[in-house]
């Protein structure tokens, strides 16, 4: 079986959560649209859905960029930041989506803590990103370790 | 990604499992100890709102928060549009210039004697008013004799929403804010008397001191109109301590309330009745050191607390200090204690077996934060739901109960056991005495009764006779009779007078066209809000008449009347309005009922109605209070 590209990866799984945030938005629309007193008298659980929304939708974003240009990176940048990138992009908008259910009047739930768990995951794939981004050309398609392991076997 | 997720979801986890173990001890001590706020660390409801968005926006649209405003072209609602209004021969002008608003005090000359600019508004449901400081003043606010009717769209003068008979002059009700609104149309109000060591010596020194007039103030507020903390007790310590996220994650995870913050739903009945009462039950200082500290530093009452411990709620039979009328607070309240001025609803309730039976409170019904802010009450709360609540026994058939078809104002529970007997703020209001209907004791007593309330052609008899009738199995033959109502609109006292006159007109109804009569008489009463309420009352039958295509030509001239204004003027109103009524078409009208008391040609029959009037000026003691 084909092992699927860091970067394929993300792209599928970019464009799954821009379907899915997508109509998570719509969903939020039809709650205004028939003013659903669960969704519009809260208005913490308003902020922090639609802050699910939002985060979900962009982070999706992120993973379609990294999926179309996340093969310019060393193979085992591309996997490790794939991996935290993909992560972060399913902690984030579930942490604020948790955050609004089960909430006190002015805090989100214990479910938040889910953010900044996401959030860290998101810096360092940015990071790895970054760090590989900056390596010379060569070192991005040239055989890293992982690649080196791959070859070996 | 497998592991990473794993890993970042045992990550949370464990960070929660952690919170919910340790978090919670950490802080339990200090939640468990007694809080006592410092009385004036207020907050100001713009704190609040940080974190309590959904309250402060619920609360943001009541009348509470708008009672006391400073005054902008957002929040003053009357007309300046430069008209002249006279009063006792004095004219005033209410105008506006450069995006403020002045009142205008004309001489004999109509020329402008003294302008007054207005500076703050009281009042933004009925009716506003404005207050004013005089040039040599100082912090002193007057209340200016004009105020803005918003339901009416009209100017009245300030004389016209007492309940006083005629006898009266431009100045009577003249009022320091300092002195008398700050307490209750504003949260945590501090008078600050400035020289009340000097007033004090003067009046040991037997000296007739007006402390109202004299007094010097430097007055401040927590917030000017009723803000968070007039229910939930000072918040400045509560924001403080909880913008620390721990205590607030603790707060979530125990049962534990946090003490340094009141919850009205929380506190004990009587804690939480006393919220309200303390502005909405009339009230007066246990001694006259605590007097002294009101006008001082204000009222020492805060949430949380029990009212009794700081103040002598008014009843009956409260005693009247020394050098005061005996009757003034006996007036206030029918004969047999219910209460009968708006701002005793607190007197109401507990003297109520829904209240020291069962566990009823004034949020039982009421909210400021959500539903209607007209009365403040949830949307919920509008029909029976809070008496079936407890009196679950009815749910299931509310009519076998109420003997009035289930769709009507016969079958809701408030129509006849929270009926409209109270005078206030230029209306008749329900009695928050909740009681069972007793028409026999109610006639004994001189005060309204719920059956004829609404059965306004029938006799007390009648409303006896049902009584037995339909609800304690003795069945009676109906009794014939006068009606009750115009019993009490011709020959009851002020009060009397004034609920009937109201409840004359509650619908409109052609039906009741054989009122219009006794109306226009009760439109010459010698007390002007007897007169306004007949005059509604009037237009609002008219209407039922114009409905039916029946036009008498009465409506147009009870437009053109002024309640408050010039006798003679009225007096030309009134006789056009009976001339109509004589010329009117009776064949068109429904008959008028048994108890009409009026003869073949529709007039007041004679010498029923005169004996009745004449009982009515006869009551010894005029009741003159009430806004």
């Amino acid at each position: 079986m084909t092992e699927t590209s860091p970067a394929r990866k993300c792209l599928r799984f970019g464009w799954a959560a821009v379907l899915v945030f997508a109509c998570l938005g719509l969903l939020l629309e039809s709650l205004h649209l028939v003013k659903l007193p669960l969704y519009m008298e809260a208005q913490i659980r308003r902020e922090l859905w639609t802050l699910a929304h939002a985060h979900g939708t962009l982070l999706g974003l992120v993973n379609v960029v990294f999926g179309l240009y996340g093969s310019q990176l060393t193979a085992t940048a591309a996997h490790r930041a794939s991996a935290a990138l993909r992560t972060a992009a399913v902690l984030m908008p579930a942490g604020f989506f948790l955050g609004g259910i089960g909430n006190p009047e002015t805090d989100p739930s214990l479910a938040i803590v889910l953010v900044p768990i996401g959030a860290l995951l998101l810096i360092t794939a940015a990071a790895i990103a970054a760090f590989s981004a900056w390596q010379p050309a060569d070192a991005a398609t040239g055989p890293d370790k992982r690649d080196r392991k791959v070859l070996q076997k | 990604m497998r592991f990473v997720l794993l890993g970042s979801l045992a990550a949370a986890m464990t960070l929660a499992l952690l919170a919910t173990t340790t978090i919670p001890s950490m802080y339990q001590d200090e939640l468990t100890q007694e809080y006592s706020p410092a009385p004036h660390n207020w907050a100001g409801s713009a704190t609040c709102r940080a974190c309590h968005q959904d309250q402060h926006a619920s609360w943001y649209r009541t009348f509470h928060r708008t009672m006391t405003q400073e005054a902008d072209e957002e929040s003053v609602l009357g007309d300046f549009n430069g008209e002249t209004f006279r009063y006792w021969g004095i004219g005033v002008r209410p105008v506006r210039e450069a995006g403020r608003y002045y009142f205008e005090y004309l001489n004999e000359h109509d020329e402008v004697s003294v302008r007054l600019p207005v500076l703050r508004t009281v009042g933004s449901h009925r009716y506003q008013q404005y207050l004013t400081q005089t040039p040599n003043g100082g912090e002193t606010y007057f209340r200016i004799h004009l105020l803005w009717h918003m339901e009416d769209e009209r100017w009245m003068h300030i004389n016209g929403v007492f309940l006083r008979p005629d006898e009266q002059g431009f100045d009577d009700r003249v009022a320091v804010w300092n002195h008398n609104c700050i307490f209750c149309h504003n949260t945590g109000p501090q008078p600050n008397v400035v020289n009340m060591d000097e007033l004090a010596l003067r009046e040991l020194a037997g000296e007739q001191v007006n402390s109202a007039l004299e007094a010097r103030y430097d007055s401040r507020v927590a917030e000017l109109g009723i803000a968070c903390e007039a229910c939930h007790g000072p918040g400045a310590e509560h924001a403080r301590r909880n913008r620390n996220p721990l205590r607030r994650i603790a707060l979530h995870l125990t049962d534990e309330r946090d003490p340094t913050i009141v919850h009205p739903q929380k506190v004990s009945q009587a804690k939480s009745v006393a919220i309200c009462g303390q502005c909405h039950g009339q009230r007066t200082p246990p001694s006259r050191a605590h007097l002294l500290q009101w006008i001082d530093s204000g009222p020492t009452f805060r949430a949380g607390a029990e009212l009794e411990e700081h103040v002598v709620p008014v009843f009956r039979d409260t005693a009247v200090p020394p050098g005061i009328d005996p009757d003034l607070f006996r007036l206030r309240f029918w004969n047999d204690g219910t209460a009968r001025l708006t701002a005793y609803e607190y007197q109401g309730l507990v003297q109520s077996a829904c209240y020291t039976d069962k566990a009823l409170t004034c949020i039982s019904c009421h909210t400021l934060h959500s539903g209607d802010i007209r009365g403040n009450i949830s949307n919920a709360n509008r029909g029976n739901g809070p008496c079936l609540a407890c009196h679950t026994e009815f749910a299931d058939d509310v009519s076998a109960h109420t003997m009035h078809a289930a769709d009507s104002s016969g079958s809701l529970c408030y129509d006849c056991h929270m009926p409209k007997l109270v005078f206030g703020v230029t209306g008749i209001h329900r009695s928050h005495r909740i009681e069972v209907p007793r028409p026999a004791s109610d006639a004994a007593n001189e005060r309204p009764s719920a059956c004829t309330n609404c059965h306004v052609d029938q006799s007390i008899g009648w409303a006896v006779a049902q009584i037995d009738t339909l609800w304690r199995n003795r069945p009676r033959p109906a009794v014939a009779g006068a009606s009750y109502l115009l019993e009490s609109l011709h020959g009851g006292d002020p009060v009397e007078r004034a609920v009937a006159a109201h409840q004359a007109g509650t619908v409109p109804d052609s039906e009741r066209a054989w009122l219009i009569p006794h109306l226009l008489l009760a439109m010459q009463d010698n007390y002007p809000s007897t007169r306004n309420l007949a005059r509604k009352s009037l237009l609002v039958i008219d209407g039922g008449l114009q409905t039916a295509g029946i036009d008498t030509g009465i409506g147009a001239l009870a437009r053109q009347f002024d309640f408050i204004g010039d006798a003679a003027d009225r007096a030309v109103l009134i006789a056009g309005m009976r001339e109509a009524w004589q010329r009117a078409d009776k064949t068109r009208l429904p008959p008028p009922p048994a108890g009409a008391l009026l003869d073949t040609h529709w007039q007041p029959a004679q010498p029923a109605t005169g004996t009745l009037l004449d009982a009515g000026r006869s009551h010894r003691k005029q009741i003159a209070i009430g806004e």
